[in-house]
């Protein structure tokens, strides 16, 4: 029994190493499965038309699917899914006022349910002709240029630093006590940030 | 009619990018703009002139024969300081070949509550019912014009003298490709335009101290 088990490893090593000879390895992922290398989905505009929505869920789902199980590489699913984004954001973009349907009616094609209804709605107060909101507006704006010229000021402190007192120029009065500036501090989350060129 | 305010789009653009904070437009190279104090132009601005110009010329050539200052050249057309694809420069002015006014200068006078304001500007070409604005560009990026203010101006202005265009379209080159943008002028567009043009006249008006040049304010 022992022989036949040395006998058995020793001609799996053999085939292992035949296998080696005329392939590398492959990775393989948590089900076993050789992961490739890249994924290729092409998605055909005469069907994207007329495709359902769980077709289109099921294609996303696949895709995903694909990464999760380490047949496709995730950074070239991530390219390929942000450069169809801006393919399709920008017709989408672009058919804003062009496409239309018929008048007052709610409508439906290609699987899709469309109607005429109100989105992002916004007061527009510069028509009211009132010298407040103007004046205050117009603070607003002198305001923010201040806070940016400050926030511009502070982020040139990158440690603590003792800053002197400052005086009014023209009448010496201490208008800024001497104090300790703090550098600000600078948070963000990670995330990739893809630049298309 | 005595105009309170007069004001061309490219003075809207810069005052919605300051808003936006977005292109480096700070309140200082905004009333550098508002104030027409001269800047150095900058190798892309010159390029776009140019290439302007060669297409300008392209056009104008073929009906007077006088092709002054491009040269064919291994598929090139070199202009004074640059060479430009061939292919891209006749692609564009074969489209806008037929066009009945080259930089054409439109104005409208509109009553508003805060006065009359003038509208003006100039159009690169004008057709019967489209005007078509000419643009170079280093870095295009889809519907990268749509909050400009050129579309609702100039769209506006033609409504208000008798002659509306049903498309206004902005023909734009990296200099290799040629992209195409539309935008279908409506009510909702003019009134988002006076929105802006009214907020400006208030910040022009809360700014009057950094104000020189005061063509703005319908100053000859």
């Amino acid at each position: 029994m022992g022989q036949s088990k040395e006998a058995f490893m020793e001609m799996r090593e053999s085939e292992n190493n035949k296998f080696e000879q005329y392939d590398t390895p492959k990775k393989l992922n948590l089900f076993l499965q050789p992961v490739e290398e890249t994924s290729v989905y092409p998605i055909e505009s005469k069907t994207l038309l007329t495709t359902e929505k769980s077709d289109l869920s099921e294609i996303a789902s696949q895709i995903v699917e694909a990464v999760d199980d380490g047949f496709a590489d995730p950074l070239d699913t991530y390219i390929m899914a942000k450069k169809g984004s801006y393919v399709f954001d920008s017709i989408v973009e672009a058919m804003k006022g062009k496409a239309k349907i018929p008048e007052g009616k709610n409508y439906a094609k290609h699987g899709c349910e469309i109607r005429e209804g109100a989105t992002g709605v916004r007061y527009y107060f510069e028509s009211c002709n009132d010298p407040i909101w103007n004046e205050l507006n117009m603070q607003m704006v002198a305001l923010k240029e201040k806070l940016s010229e400050r926030e511009k000021w502070l982020k040139g402190f990158t440690k603590t630093t003792e800053v002197e007192e400052i005086a009014d120029t023209d009448t010496g009065e201490i208008i800024q006590d001497k104090r300790t500036i703090h550098a600000p501090v600078k948070m963000g989350g990670q995330s990739l940030i893809l630049t298309l060129k | 009619m005595e105009v309170k305010y007069a004001i061309y789009p490219s003075l809207l653009d810069a005052f919605l990018r300051f808003k936006r904070r977005d292109d480096d437009e700070t309140f200082l190279s905004l009333f550098d703009k508002i104030n027409k104090v001269p800047g150095e132009q900058t190798e892309h601005q010159l390029k776009g002139i140019e290439f302007e110009q060669c297409v300008n010329d392209l056009i104008t050539g073929h009906k007077t024969g006088d092709f002054s200052f491009t040269l064919i050249q291994n598929g090139f057309y070199e202009t004074k300081n640059f060479k430009f694809k061939a292919d891209v420069v006749d692609k564009i002015a074969n489209k806008l070949q037929y066009a009945t006014k080259q930089q054409e200068y439109i104005e409208a006078i509109i009553p508003t509550t805060v006065g009359n304001i003038k509208l003006y500007g100039i159009v690169d070409f004008s057709f019967p019912e489209m005007i078509v604005d000419l643009k170079g560009t280093s870095n295009y990026k889809c519907n990268k014009y749509k909050d400009n203010t050129q579309h609702s101006t100039y769209s506006l202005v033609r409504n208000l003298n008798g002659s509306p265009i049903k498309a206004f379209k902005y023909i734009v080159s990296d200099y290799n490709k040629v992209y195409q943008e539309t935008y279908i002028p409506n009510d909702t567009l003019h009134q988002k335009l006076m929105f802006t043009v009214l907020e400006f006249v208030s910040f022009i008006e809360y700014f009057k101290n950094h104000i020189t040049d005061t063509k703005i304010f319908g100053e000859a």
